[in-house]
């Protein structure tokens, strides 16, 4: 069975991130944006922020356990032609004015390749990603390691976010969602960055499928069932790892951030699941289907109460003679 | 200075590619096709062919056309591949022949939209013009469908004139009738006048027309009268009724007004049938012409009439002919014509009620009750069939306003809603009762009337899903069944749930999910449902479709319907009740 409510409970109660930690998030991201925008150095060339990555993309999941959940921005600087020739001195900069500002600088903050990550006690931590826009046009990031610029099309990704997320009935996200809590709870295709997973997920979905199975993303479960499925057939095509290509039309790819060993790896675990959901979703008996369901998320999967016909599942405190309709809204209009 | 000829008009690329493939088919086929003459290109870019089809080897039927051994035809090629070719003669003979335009003129297309192919090239036409010179010699053009009508054709029409509706039956005898402004672009004409600006308008019966009605008042004269020849040593002699009524008419209109007609054309073939009709106008300055000389005396000649009236041009206007003898429903034979001479009660005038009324409007329901007291908005126009000007009115009476806008003639009145007590004689006197309301009380109320003793009425609810308005239910108590509709609904309720294959439909009986509704405003707005106005006009469509098709056997039970667009398996499902 589909279990569409419970998937909705689900995601509500146990793979999204909070509302309450969003807030934060936010709230956060704005005070560290205020602190980097008045330091007396750092300052001047500060133009602006923006969300990136599983934040922007709204697919961020609440971390595993007490694990830290994280949120990258891209900050917006102005380019100062004298570091022309030392990309990295954009992170050494933001991380020098963190280090310079009265709390951040008593925070654990620390240098990463392409960001300056700021820690909170609990459990939490910002990355924040200097981005230029430079003078021929390019839009770049940091690398400090390899100190060069990576190319980078924020806008470009969101674009195809939205059109792929469109075309799935908004079921992409929640999909990924789902995908990204079976690697991070489950255990399953450790190794698989989220941006390739998002990418391999999102490449799936098309019109031209809905136009062949309208119903293919009418609901979540229906659209995990054919992403993974079409995900699966695309992957034993291909024993040998592919190459991802930024989806936003940078030109760059993904290639380096897996291997041959962790794509096998991906390649397996998403066959077993395409198995699994079908399995699960085909199953016709409700309490069968439940277990397997949970069998693949895991406990957390909700058991919802099953609607009786036209019989109020809401006058839990006060008994009443069953009465052959209902006191709740129904899920009908006219 | 030197004088220079205008380059004379070339054939385009299109004209070019047709005259070679007809030169082509003209030489593999002779002597059953000639070219008799040199292609001709016109001021209008039009190309002209003279050709010759051979024809004494088509069977003639008594009553078929006579053709001579071989005939010939003028093939005239438009400037663009967008218009297919027409074909004329070269005489008048055929003339009175179904499919014979004005005389000269056949008709090779009916619809050349449906039926002219730009890239098929002239083999196709030729070949028309062969099946035509077949069908016509051997009489098989039937003269009630051909397009053939005794005016010799429907092409007067003249652009920008209003559109003449006719309703009512028209006398085959002489008869003044009267022309009403609706619109701009509408005038409807009755028997007998219905405001205070009604104009007289002559019917005029006349003979079969086989050249058409002609551009002037002479040529009408001329066509419908062929003794009305100018001789002006016969200006005694009495006008034609034609002339006498329209000069009769004209007098008893406000001055520097247009005079319109009515012209009755006998079928040659079928003479007791309904007359076709053609209106056309004459304008105010030619009509007050007439005015000035009928206050005097009708001319009998068209020589004793001024040359500005004798040529005054004459509008034609497209005429919307309904008279029932005349027309036919397009829906005879669909479920919904079930509703057709019905009163319904429609309870719920929202995105389901407001489409379902439309749709038993358009039907051809006789008598509808509406009633809903909730106020037409802005936000409901993307779902619902309101309009700016509803705005603020009741949905009820926008409705109403709506509906009468398309139908004249039906009947609808506005009830309180229920469970007003004045409504259980609803359940007795009314066809079908449709709750479109998702009110538990209202279906309480059915409940009541569905015990009814004597209830005359299919009872229906009809609803759609909260999420998309793609799904749809119908939950249906035929007469002479008491049981309640929710005892119905509880019922398939219970079977839905419990069968997995159905389970796109559990949302019908489920609590929404948090996310599912919509709250259009902030705060504590009624929550409402998502969907478009295709979703539900087509959710209802198929609902209606559905009760259309109980109507005449109503069976107690419940209907699943899907759109298409939904994907959902099965996209029908009846369940009947038994108890």
């Amino acid at each position: 069975m589909h279990c569409r409510k419970n998937f909705e409970a689900f995601l509500k109660n146990t793979v999204n991130l909070s509302q309450a930690k969003l807030a934060l998030l936010d709230f956060r991201v704005e005070a560290i944006y205020k602190a980097l925008q008045a330091d007396a150095e750092l300052g001047p060339l500060v133009r602006g922020k923006k969300p990136q990555g599983s934040w922007a993309q709204r697919t961020i999941i609440n971390p595993v356990g007490d694990s830290e959940f994280d949120a990258d921005f891209m900050l917006h600087l102005t380019e100062n032609t004298e570091w022309a020739n030392s990309p990295k001195t954009y992170i050494d900069k933001v991380y020098a004015a963190l280090h310079r500002h009265s709390t951040y600088g008593t925070m654990p903050h620390t240098r990463k390749c392409r960001c300056v990550q700021l820690s909170y006690a609990n459990s939490m931590h910002v990355d924040i990603v200097p981005y230029l826009q430079l003078a021929d046009g390019r839009e770049v990031i940091v690398n400090r390691d390899a100190n060069t610029w990576e190319q980078t099309d924020p806008a470009g990704f969101t674009a195809w976010m939205q059109t792929k997320d469109g075309i799935a009935n908004s079921n992409l996200r929640k999909v990924i969602r789902l995908m990204k809590y079976l690697r991070n709870h489950r255990g399953s295709f450790t190794g698989t960055r989220s941006i390739i997973l998002t990418t391999l997920l999102g490449e799936r979905v098309e019109e031209i499928k809905k136009l062949m199975d309208p119903g293919c993303y009418s609901d979540v479960p229906t659209t995990l069932l054919t992403i993974v499925e079409d995900l699966d057939r695309w992957l034993q095509e291909r024993p040998y790892k592919p190459s991802i290509a930024d989806p936003s039309g940078s030109g760059v790819t993904f290639d380096h951030r897996w291997d041959q060993t962790t794509y096998s790896y991906f390649r397996a675990r998403i066959h077993t699941h395409a198995r699994e959901i079908r399995e699960a979703y085909d199953e016709p008996d409700y309490d069968r289907s439940v277990r397997l369901w949970r069998k693949l998320f895991g406990d957390a999967f909700p058991d919802q109460p099953r609607a009786t016909a036209s019989l109020t599942p809401t006058a839990a405190k006060f008994a009443t003679p069953l009465l052959v309709t209902t006191t709740s809204r129904t899920g009908r209009a006219g | 200075m030197s004088k220079h000829k205008p380059p004379a008009a070339r054939p385009t690329s299109s004209q070019r590619r047709l005259l070679k493939e007809l030169t082509a088919l003209a030489t593999a086929h002779e002597p059953d096709l000639r070219l008799t003459g040199r292609p001709r290109t016109d001021a209008d870019g039009l190309v002209t062919i003279p050709l010759s089809v051979r024809t004494d080897t088509m069977p003639h039927a008594p009553g078929g056309l006579q053709l001579k051994q071989s005939e010939d035809f003028l093939l005239i090629l438009p400037a663009t591949p967008m218009a297919p070719p027409q074909v004329r003669t070269t005489h008048l003979r055929f003339a009175g022949t179904p499919h014979v335009l004005q005389g000269d003129r056949l008709c090779l297309y009916l619809d050349p939209t449906r039926e002219w192919d730009p890239a098929a090239g002239i083999t196709p036409v030729i070949n028309r013009l062969w099946q035509w010179l077949t069908d016509a010699a051997a009489g098989t053009f039937d003269p009630a469908t051909a397009l053939y009508h005794p005016v010799g054709g429907v092409l007067h029409h003249t652009p920008g004139t209003p559109t003449v509706v006719v309703r009512e039956p028209v006398s085959h005898r002489p008869a003044t009738a009267w022309l009403t402004p609706r619109t701009t672009d509408r005038l409807d004409l009755t028997n007998v006048p219905t405001e205070s600006h009604s104009h007289r308008t002559p019917i005029l019966p006349v003979d079969t027309l086989p050249l058409g009605a002609g551009s002037t008042l002479a040529e009408l004269l001329t066509l419908a009268h062929p003794d009305m020849a100018p001789d002006p040593t016969a200006a005694d002699t009495a006008p034609p009724a034609l002339l006498t009524a329209l000069a009769a008419s004209a007098l008893r209109n406000p001055e520097g007004t247009a005079q319109h007609f009515v012209l009755a054309v006998r079928h040659p073939a079928t003479p007791a049938a309904p007359p076709f009709l053609l209106a056309g106008r004459l304008s105010p300055q030619a009509t007050d012409t007439l005015r000035r000389l009928a206050r005097r005396a009708t001319p009998s000649r068209l020589g004793t009439m001024p040359d500005d009236l004798a040529h005054a041009p004459l509008a034609w206007c497209y005429l919307s002919d309904e008279r029932p003898e005349v027309t036919t429903r397009r829906d005879t034979l669909r479920p919904i014509r079930a509703l057709q001479d019905a009163h319904i009660h429609i309870w719920g005038c929202g995105g389901i009620g407001s489409w379902a009324a439309e749709m038993a409007s358009r039907s051809g329901a006789a008598h509808l009750t509406l009633s809903d007291p909730g106020r037409v908005t802005g936000g409901l126009l993307v779902r619902q069939n309101y309009t700016e000007e509803h705005i603020g009115m009741t949905k009820a009476t926008a409705l109403a306003s709506r509906l009468r806008s398309i139908r004249d003639d039906i009947r609808i009145d506005i009830a309180t809603p229920p469970p007003n007590p004045a409504l259980l004689a609803a359940a007795d006197e009314a066809d079908l009762i449709i709750d479109a309301t998702v009110s538990i009380t209202v279906g309480r109320f059915l409940d009541l009337l569905a015990q009814r003793p004597h209830r005359k009425a299919v009872l229906a609810q009809l609803a759609t899903d909260s999420l998309t308005a793609s799904l749809g239910i119908l939950t249906l108590a035929a007469p002479g069944t008491p049981t309640p509709l929710s005892a119905i609904d509880h019922t398939a309720g219970g079977h839905v749930l419990d069968d997995p294959d159905l389970e796109a439909y559990h949302a019908l009986w489920d609590e929404p999910v948090p996310g599912d509704e919509l709250r259009p405003t902030r705060g504590c707005s009624t929550p409402t449902f998502h969907g478009s106005a295709a979703d539900l006009m087509a959710t209802t469509a198929t609902l209606v479709n559905l009760v259309a098709t109980q109507m005449r056997h109503p069976i107690s039970g419940t209907h699943l319907c899907a759109q298409p667009h939904t994907g959902t398996v099965p996209a029908h499902r009846f369940i009947p009740y038994s108890c």
